[in-house]
């Protein structure tokens, strides 16, 4: 009973696995059956979906009497949503209207929105814990802002310097910049939990922390790409961007695991 | 509810399990003056039919319903609290043995303030808080701080 109630728990990631080694093998052995960007997008699209699910099933599960946990949830689901909708949109954009998505479009408009939410949860999940001292807080704060500022400086300046700095290259930046604020307000949790040994109860927030960090991953590596337009759906790259939900999806699956534990012991 | 108990050092280890027993709910206990290993078998007498978890500020024991929590980390103490209880559910109590350890590794002013951080929280959470301390062992302002936030103040002679 315990093992079938474990495995409805991680069935959205198993789900999520499946559709993830499907792409891999389309994507890593160049199967070209079918249309690329139907089915490039449409992996895509099915692994965000399964992410959203799974957000909607961890929000309603949060207990009421934790309205902290709750609220970053709700934000968190707001992002997953926002991060859905940006992914269908592009689909619809490729396969439908058949352009190539505008930078600056409606995707890049609810991808903001998905990390501004993101940010609030962040935020959110970052107040449940207790923060010994303001002094602490200011200054990985202030160090944050000294590293995003040296890298976003380097970035910029990086390409007025190669004559490439236009409102595409400003606005894969922005995504950048939105990664590293994720990155610093997540670190000042895991600093704190790492050093707890036996850790299962905190699998999920560590596990939320490596999804931010491959979506960091990811968009530095598409912002390269798209500097010298080399990418197209079906990319090797598409791989570390649903590897991201992929975290998502666990983290959300590990924490309803721990969740519904106490109804089986 | 939050409860004070103030006893005589020598009284606080059996006050605790009396609590422990008498808590009609689940149970997070923390541990900062006994290790869990030197009273697991009480411990596990006192939690007959109801469900138990201990957080361990003393020493690293291994269990199935234990974490060890460094004591200097009061960040991870608070998400460790949060999170037990969420797996408990239901009616759940939260039981400080002392104050002991964490007043020995924090600055007096952060442990208030961790303390402050933890009764409020409590009223969110629905959680009873009973917070055993031994008379004179504790920074004055500290202790005033609990009597204030606290409904409910016992002194066991």
């Amino acid at each position: 009973m315990k093992k079938v109630n474990k495995l409805c728990c991680y069935s959205f990631f198993i789900i999520a696995v499946v559709v993830f080694l499907v792409q891999a093998i389309w994507i890593l052995f160049d199967l070209n059956f079918g249309n690329k960007t139907i089915i490039g997008n449409g992996f895509i699209c099915i692994i965000s979906g399964i992410a959203v699910l799974t957000s909607i099933t961890i929000y309603r599960k949060i207990p009421i009497s934790f309205p902290l946990e709750k609220r970053a949830n709700r934000f968190l689901l707001f992002s997953m949503s926002l991060f859905f909708l940006g992914d269908l949109n592009w689909l619809f954009q490729e396969v439908f209207e058949k352009v190539a998505v505008p930078i600056g479009g409606l995707s890049d408009i609810l991808w903001f929105g998905a990390y501004i939410c993101a940010i609030i949860a962040a935020i959110s999940f970052s107040s449940i814990a207790f923060a010994p001292s303001r002094k602490r807080f200011y200054t990985m704060i202030a160090l944050g802002v000294v590293i995003i500022g040296i890298i976003m400086y380097l970035n910029i300046s990086q390409d007025i310097s190669l004559g490439t700095f236009n409102f595409d290259h400003a606005i894969q930046d922005v995504y950048i910049f939105y990664d590293l604020i994720l990155i610093v307000l997540i670190s000042r949790l895991f600093i704190d939990l790492i050093s707890i040994e036996k850790a299962d109860m905190f699998y999920s927030w560590m596990i939320l922390g490596v999804g931010i960090f491959t979506r960091a991953v990811y968009d530095y590596l598409f912002a390269n790409l798209s500097e010298t337009a080399s990418y197209y759906t079906g990319h090797p790259i598409d791989l570390v961007y649903v590897f991201f939900y992929l975290m998502i999806i666990l983290a959300g699956s590990t924490k309803l695991a721990f969740l519904r534990r106490r109804n089986n012991d | 509810m939050i409860k004070l108990i103030l006893a005589k050092p020598e009284k606080t280890s059996s006050l605790f399990l009396e609590n422990l027993k008498k808590s009609k709910g689940n149970v997070l206990g923390v541990l900062c003056s006994k290790p869990y290993f030197s009273i697991e078998t009480e411990l596990n007498k006192s939690c007959k039919g109801k469900e138990c978890f201990f957080i361990d500020t003393v020493s690293e024991s291994k269990g199935e319903n234990i974490l060890f929590v460094d004591p200097s980390n009061l960040t991870g103490l608070s998400i460790a609290i949060n999170q037990s209880l969420q797996s408990l559910g239901g009616k759940t109590f939260i039981i400080f043995d002392s104050l002991t350890n964490l007043s020995i590794r924090n600055d007096p002013e952060i442990l208030a303030k961790f303390m402050m951080f933890i009764l409020t929280k409590s009223k969110d959470w629905k959680s009873e808080v009973i917070v055993i301390l031994s008379e004179g062992s504790l920074n004055e302002r500290l202790v005033s701080i609990i009597k204030q936030t606290a409904d409910k103040v016992e002194i066991k002679r």
